[in-house]
């Protein structure tokens, strides 16, 4: 009796040994399977990074201090493949592989088709902005936009009987006009389908602050000077799709017989002060926008005989004097004061000059398909994928 | 007197029998526990890792690019040893939505509960964040990369003794990282 006891005994000791072993096994496979997945999501972030830097095929392997994990990045016409595995061993010895396969669409190199509203008029001031004298802001006759505006986010001032600017004049705060009805008389917008006012209230338009510094990660320089004086002729060369950047830490001067060719883009840490004989971005008649820009953070100031094509950013005050001719835009964060005979020809600005403002999506690559899964396959099993690129 | 003597015997011999099959069973049943803690303390470290993944790699990178490892910021290094000192102001800054980017959560101790049976079982959960070198992404480093690691602890507050699980993951920039 006392043997059969102990056999039985043995027996259901055994037994409940034999099913803690495999409780604990499958508690211990779980892990693993998780160690696993998690090697093979670390291997995934490596390929996704070879990916972000344009690697079109890499094999990626590593070991962890609970696993190993190896991924492929593969590339076929815009679609980037990565398949990541992680491996560990269970507690019978045997392969936990996990899975993970993605495929990424890479986006179309951004490239902006409008500019920022702010640099969407013919004259925008942050400030008031004052019209006396004589000056004529309109079309140019070989651009394609339809009206010349005008915009302040404060005061809109008109002086005088010889103001004539064709398109609208929007105001933020209010608009005024000596003699009065000159307000109306001074803006002739050459299209108006909906018959709006001449001069009307809009919300204001946000400006950002402009400083090199704050830019200039978005450009690639390929001139930086301190204060630079221009004089003679310059080609500058650049094109649309790669426009030539010149970087100047202080004011840019230009006085006298000073010619300027070029896509190109000035960014200015100071003021701008043209004067005398002065033409730049002349390439840009016949063409729908403009071909030459520039951004300061001071402000721009022109007089004297300029004949000047170009799209124009001044974080201070834009003043001019004399007879320049202007064909393009004039942005300004301060005031805005025309005097005497300018000519202000309205050619759209243009975007490619523009990218700075531009913060397009940083993310390049889209998510077009994710499958991950456990996969017991043996360790020693062939993957046809992998050896493929190997 | 030798039938007495058997039958005592026999009944120190079934007794004793008893008492071990009920402390084994116990054990068995304070083991399973425990097992099934450290599963569910996995299933944590798996959630807490997948919620930091989900946030931005960096604060610089939320908004758009960054063009140079300059522009990313700096991570503080910490051990698990060292987090104390953290619990109350980042328990209270992850309840407030405060972490928005992966290294938000370094040298966070984040409280997670899970129900069972209508019982509410909670689960302490550490975060370390480091950055990798990109060539060895075995080696942690104290200077801004395009990769970073985190690291989890999880363990049961309702058993004592528990498992204590650590899982790893490696996160990368992606294009926001443009250098």
């Amino acid at each position: 009796m006392i043997a059969a006891f102990g056999i039985s005994f043995a027996y259901y000791n055994s037994a409940r040994y034999k099913s803690m072993v495999e409780v604990n096994g499958q508690k211990a496979d779980y892990q693993y399977e998780t160690l696993a997945r998690e090697a093979a999501k670390t291997g995934f972030a490596l390929a996704r990074q070879d990916m972000a830097e344009e690697e079109e095929a890499s094999l990626i392997t590593g070991d962890l201090p609970d696993g190993s994990y190896r991924s492929v990045l593969s590339k076929g016409g815009s679609r980037y493949r990565i398949e990541s595995q992680g491996r560990m061993r269970d507690s019978r010895s045997m392969p936990i592989v996990w899975k993970i396969y993605a495929e990424y669409e890479r986006k179309p190199t951004a490239t902006a088709s409008d500019v920022p509203p702010f640099l969407d008029y013919a004259l925008l001031s942050n400030g008031g902005l004052e019209l006396a004298g004589s000056p004529d802001v309109e079309l140019a006759a070989f651009a394609d936009a339809q009206n010349a505006n005008v915009h302040t986010n404060g005061d809109l001032k008109v002086t005088g009987n010889n103001v004539n600017v064709s398109g609208f004049g929007t105001h933020a705060k209010g608009a005024s006009s000596n003699p009065a009805g000159a307000l109306e008389s001074s803006f002739s917008p050459q299209e108006n389908e909906l018959d709006r006012p001449s001069v009307f209230e809009v919300p204001e338009i946000e400006i950002p602050q402009f400083s090199v510094d704050a830019y200039i990660d978005n450009v690639v320089p390929d001139m930086v000077s301190g204060p630079t004086t221009l004089s003679g002729e310059y080609n500058l060369g650049g094109t649309k799709e790669d426009p030539y950047v010149w970087v100047i830490n202080g004011d840019l001067e230009a006085t006298g017989g000073t010619v300027l060719n070029g896509y190109v883009m000035f960014m200015v840490q100071g003021n701008i002060n043209m004067s005398g004989n002065v033409s730049a971005g002349m390439a840009a008649e016949g063409s729908t926008e403009s071909t030459m820009a520039f951004y300061a953070s001071g402000n721009v100031n022109f007089s004297g005989n300029v004949d000047i094509y170009g799209q124009f950013f001044a974080d201070g005050d834009f003043r001019v004097t004399g007879t320049p001719t202007i064909y393009g835009t004039v942005t300004t964060r301060g005031t805005a004061q025309l005097q005497g005979t300018p000519n202000m020809n309205y050619v759209k600005a243009s975007p490619a000059l523009a990218q700075i403002w531009n913060d397009g999506d940083p993310e390049l690559y889209t998510l077009v398909s994710y499958h991950e899964a456990r996969d017991r396959m043996a360790e020693d099993k062939s993957d046809l994928f992998v050896d493929a690129v190997e | 007197m030798p039938q007495t003597m058997l039958a005592v015997l026999s009944m120190v011999v079934t007794t004793l029998f008893a008492f071990n099959q009920h402390r084994n069973v116990l054990n068995t049943r304070l083991n399973m526990v425990k097992e099934d803690m450290a599963i569910r303390s996995t299933g944590v470290a798996v959630d807490v890792l997948e919620e930091i993944g989900s946030m931005s790699f960096d604060e610089a990178t939320r908004d758009g690019a960054v063009t140079s490892s300059g522009g990313l910021t700096s991570v503080y290094q910490t051990t698990f040893e060292h987090m104390s000192q953290y619990e109350e102001s980042t328990q209270e800054n992850m309840e407030s939505g405060g972490a928005n980017d992966i290294d938000d959560f370094n040298g966070a101790i984040m409280e997670r509960t899970r129900t069972l049976n209508e019982k509410t079982l909670g689960f302490r959960a550490e975060a370390i964040v480091s950055y990798v070198d990109p060539i060895d992404s075995s080696t942690e480093v104290n200077y801004p990369t395009k990769l970073k690691k985190v690291t989890i602890k999880v363990f049961s507050k309702n058993i004592a003794r528990p498992d204590t699980i650590y899982l790893s993951q490696i996160f990368s920039c992606g294009s926001r990282c443009s250098w």
